[in-house]
């Protein structure tokens, strides 16, 4: 586990990693509501297969950016493993998210975008 | 469906996400049948399916890659125990590519020539030894087969080349039109030989190889028509041949890749090419259809047939014929298919020490490994590690080897080792580092395999318990047993093998030969004109000679045709005079042209009578034998005296009575050949052209370029002389049996060198895991004496039962040997039992030293181990 760095340094992240923190920043969430919510707030260009998704849970987990619940006791527990963002994870899905907005600003002040309104 | 894919996936992944994955994949499909229909969840299916052995492959990879970081850690933490392992393998692997390169390059690889597998050698036969045939038989013989395609007859010859600067001797072929399209080979340049060039009258040509062109001519284009002055007769140039051509010579003779070939017609009727001219060999290629017993069939019944027409030239002749790469091949490859088998007899052994080596080191990981199995590493994890980690071993150790086996072939190249034909092919090259890679993963399956299965099935509850008390039935002590064995019994095996060669290679070379060959050279000359029967030649051969033996350190001299061990012997037949016998059974014997200094010169005894006179020289009226000849043709009579008509029967006119003047002792032509009835006649009685100027010295012998002077101050037009020791004749004609007893020498001592290797590590991890007992019995008072006796005992065990299997295993191996042996049995029984005797007791010395170390255990430490 890495320890109190500088998390500016771990960017950028891979697009699903951040796709999958960004979906655990509003809140605790199972896998299928996971790949469910990135694959809807993408309309459908990113697509987390099973094996993908896991795999990167696999990994954020031992980095501790990610953590399982211990969830409530009801007897969907057994099929519905659930994740939190660590305050970690949290941290550095701040970072990344602050990192591309610095770059839509300046893709806006070069008109690659168009300004944004004011109204 | 799903679930199957995902068992792709390594366990430990499984076993934490696995079911989870599959209810997933569940409610999406649902959930994508509901909105997308059947189609969109086709679709979701197969990404899925597609995304899970993806994720397989990731984390399998993943995992082999921590793996090879933790092999990395390894090395860097105990790089002694890396480097002998290392280090074990690169000689092991390196041994195996230089002995496949050779092998290859040698035995395997069909000859340079299109469709060779159709080629066959055509070797004439006498009283069914390999001989020579005539040019007349060889006409009739191709007349009356239908087998071949083509067939050419040829005979090697050199020829002075003169008009370009230095007259230099090159070696070249008499050959009939027609051999280079049996061989299948089209020239460089120019054409080929045809019948306008051995019509009678027609103008002389030649053909020439590359190498000749590149050197003589300077590669020019414009070399057709060019002439070409070959002992005094101009030639015209008409092709060039390429450097894949070779001499198609299939004796041992050295090939040299500057060569010509002169055209022959085959219906000469010269005198020099007669029908009792027996000395030319045969290449033809097989028609699409026949088959060589049909071809051997077609020419043993020809040949019967003209054997019975002329009696007197070919009764007792015949021919033989076999396929072109037996007759280069077949002799060797025997012997290079041993040398191999023994060669992957070392690298099993290296495996087997490697393999060992494993097993000790990673018993004493015993935790690690508990710890690593408890906390959920599958047993196949645990196996995948360690060939991970065997792997990086090999591979490091194939790196290192391949090196070693691409220095080793390019020096034994450049040794250029006699008797072994096609060599200059011998590299390393892309099969030879396929070879190495395929040796690489044997090596890894073979030295990790066993350590990867023994090691990941221990409980884990007793590994965790500390055990100083863990005796030999540890971990692996099994397999650590069964590697001692097999280890010392292929070692037996090596060591009593190559034990066999030197005693062939000792008795070969103890053989009396007859003459004093140290500080002899024998200078290959050719002389400017065609017969030596003239006057005026013997004055200048004298006139040489005494140039010659005033030479400094020059201690005699003489001329002569042939000498012992130069392979260039001919025969004659003969009639003894008042008993002529009948056509074709007339005796033959093998005849010497010499001068009346050649048996001092070359130290051959006289028994009885004298030796020739400078007044014998130029008749025929007396002659010299040896031993063999008079116990031969006279008994136990006195051979001097005795009356001879040389030459054979049919020749016109009378013949002058030749005398026996003198016997003298048998002088050897080669070793492991008995001394043959021999004729030495006097200088001038055969003319040839082609002489040999037998010169002892005192010191290291004379160079060429001296001698070179000595002769051209004689005659300006005599090339450069040949000049070549009778050590190097002595040391190539046993150069098989000496490169099998190196070879083997070798292999046996590096295997030797690993298996008492292997039984010292043994029995020191032994001592090293029984301290504590140790420790105990001497507090207790027990003898040295019987605590050593327990610490070596089962090593001691393991060396006899390989001791026992060697010796089965050494009865096979000898048998693959036994062509090459020289007297001495493929199980010659005091071989045997000395091997076997100095491998025990150096077995008994690598077990006693680290035995001898459990006596000194202070009993105050091991008892502290607890």
């Amino acid at each position: 586990m890495t320890g109190a760095s500088d998390p500016r340094e771990l960017l950028p992240l891979g697009a699903a990693t951040f796709y999958i923190l960004l979906a655990l920043a509003g809140g605790e969430r199972h896998g299928y509501a996971i790949a469910k919510e990135v694959e809807e707030q993408t309309a459908g260009t990113v697509r987390l297969g099973p094996g993908t998704l896991y795999r990167t849970i696999k990994q954020l987990t031992a980095d501790g950016w990610i953590a399982e619940t211990d969830g409530t006791e009801d007897d969907e527990r057994e099929r519905r493993r659930t994740y939190r963002l660590t305050p970690r994870g949290r941290r550095i899905a701040q970072a990344e998210a602050q990192r591309l907005e610095d770059l839509v600003t300046v893709a806006r002040t070069r008109r690659l975008l168009p300004a944004r309104s004011l109204g | 469906m799903f679930g199957a894919l995902a068992a792709a996936c390594p366990p430990e992944f499984r076993n934490e996400y696995g079911a989870t994955m599959r209810h997933d994949f569940g409610d999406r499909l649902r959930d994508a049948r509901r909105s997308r229909g059947a189609l969109g969840a086709l679709a979701f299916a197969l990404g899925a399916y597609a995304d899970v052995l993806k994720t397989a492959a990731a984390e399998r990879a993943a995992a082999v890659g921590r793996d090879v970081i933790f092999t990395a850690r390894t090395l860097r933490k105990t790089p002694g125990f890396a480097a002998i392992v290392v280090l074990t393998l690169a000689l092991a692997i390196g041994a195996n590519a230089t002995a496949f390169g050779i092998l290859r390059a040698v035995v395997l690889a069909p000859l340079p020539y299109p469709d060779s597998g159709r080629l066959v050698a055509l070797t004439g036969t006498k009283a069914g030894a390999p001989f020579a045939l005539s040019l007349p038989d060889f006409r009739d013989l191709s007349a009356r087969t239908r087998s071949f395609a083509a067939l050419a007859a040829f005979s090697p010859r050199s020829a002075t080349i003169t008009g370009r600067g230095e007259p230099v001797r090159v070696p070249g072929v008499t050959t009939t039109p027609g051999l280079f399209e049996a061989l299948g080979v089209r020239p460089l340049l120019g054409r080929t030989f045809g019948p306008s060039d051995v019509r009678p009258g027609a103008a002389r040509t030649v053909a020439i190889s590359e190498a000749f062109w590149r050197s003589a001519f300077n590669a020019e284009p414009g070399v057709i028509g060019k002439p070409l002055v070959l002992d005094g007769a101009a030639f015209r140039v008409i092709g060039v041949m390429p450097g894949t051509l070779r001499q198609p010579d299939f004796d041992d003779r050295e090939l040299e890749e500057e060569s010509f070939w002169v055209p022959l017609d085959p219906n000469s009727t010269e005198q020099r090419f007669g029908r009792g001219a027996h000395y030319f060999s045969a290449v033809g290629r097989l028609q699409p259809g026949a088959t060589l017993a049909h071809a051997r069939a077609e020419l043993d019944a020809a040949f019967a047939q003209l054997a019975v027409a002329n009696p007197v030239e070919d009764r007792g002749f015949g021919v033989a014929v076999e396929p072109a790469y037996e007759a280069i091949v077949g002799d060797v490859r025997p012997l290079l298919i041993a040398i191999f088998v023994a060669v992957a007899g070392v690298l099993l052994v290296a495996c087997a020490n490697v393999a060992n080596l494993l097993l000790s080191r990673a018993a004493s990981r015993d935790r690690e490994f508990a710890i690593r199995t408890a906390v959920g590493a599958s047993r196949g994890r645990l196996v995948a590690q360690q060939l991970v980690e065997t792997f990086i071993f090999a591979a490091l150790g194939g790196a290192l080897g391949s090196a070693l086996a691409a220095v080793a072939l390019r020096a034994f190249v450049a040794a250029h080792p006699a008797g072994l034909p096609r060599i200059d092919d011998v590299r390393f090259d892309a099969p030879a580092a396929l070879y190495t890679f395929a040796a690489v993963v044997l090596c890894t399956l073979l030295a990790g395999a066993l350590p990867a299965f023994a090691l990941s099935s221990r409980g884990v509850a007793d590994a965790l318990k500390w055990s100083g008390r863990g005796g030999d039935a540890s971990r692996g002590a099994r397999a650590r047993g069964i590697l001692v064995v097999a280890e010392v019994a292929l070692t037996l095996a090596l060591v009593i093998s190559s034990a066999l060669e030197l005693r062939s290679f000792l008795a070969l070379t103890a053989q009396p030969l007859g003459f004093d060959p140290r500080g002899l050279q024998a200078a290959n000359v050719q002389l400017p004109s065609d017969a030596t029967s003239d006057a005026r030649v013997r004055a200048f051969l004298e006139r040489v000679r005494e140039r010659v033996a005033a030479l400094p350190g020059v201690a005699a001299a003489a001329w002569c045709y042939s000498a012992p061990f130069t392979r260039r012997s001919f025969d004659l037949s003969f009639d003894f005079a008042g008993r002529r016998a009948g056509p074709g059974r007339q005796p033959s014997s093998q005849i010497d042209v010499v001068d009346e200094n050649y048996f001092s010169t070359l130290g051959q005894r006289l028994l009885a009578g004298r030796g020739l006179r400078r007044s014998d020289m130029g008749s025929e009226r007396s002659v010299v034998v040896n031993e063999s000849f008079a116990k031969r043709y006279f008994g136990g009579r006195n051979a001097v005296g005795g009356a001879l008509l040389l030459g054979m029967s049919n020749d016109a006119g009378q013949k002058e009575v030749t005398a026996i003047v003198g016997v003298v002792a048998d002088a050897r032509s080669s070793y492991g050949v008995a001394p043959v009835p021999s004729l030495y006649l006097p200088l001038g009685l055969i003319g040839t052209p082609n002489m040999l100027l037998l010169v002892r010295s005192h010191g290291d012998g004379i160079d060429a370029a001296a001698l070179g002077a000595a002769f051209r101050a004689a005659d300006p037009l005599v090339a450069r002389p040949r000049v070549k020791s009778f050590a190097g004749y002595l040391a190539d004609d046993t150069a098989r049996t000496r490169l099998a007893a190196a070879s083997l020498g070798a292999l046996a001592f590096v295997a030797l060198a690993l298996s008492l290797a292997g039984i010292f590590a043994v029995v020191s991890y032994g001592v090293a895991q029984r301290t504590h007992e140790f420790g105990i019995r001497m507090a207790l008072g027990a003898r040295a004496r019987h605590v050593v006796a327990g610490a070596a005992g089962s090593a001691l065990r393991l060396v006899a039962a390989g001791v026992v299997l060697g010796l089965l295993v050494a009865a096979g191996a000898t048998h693959l040997l036994s062509g090459q042996l020289y007297g001495v049995a493929p199980l010659d029984a005091p071989t045997f039992a000395a091997v076997c005797a100095a491998l025990v007791l150096a077995a008994l010395l690598a077990a006693l030293v680290p035995a001898t170390r459990a006596t000194r255990v202070d009993p105050a430490v091991a008892l502290r181990c607890e």
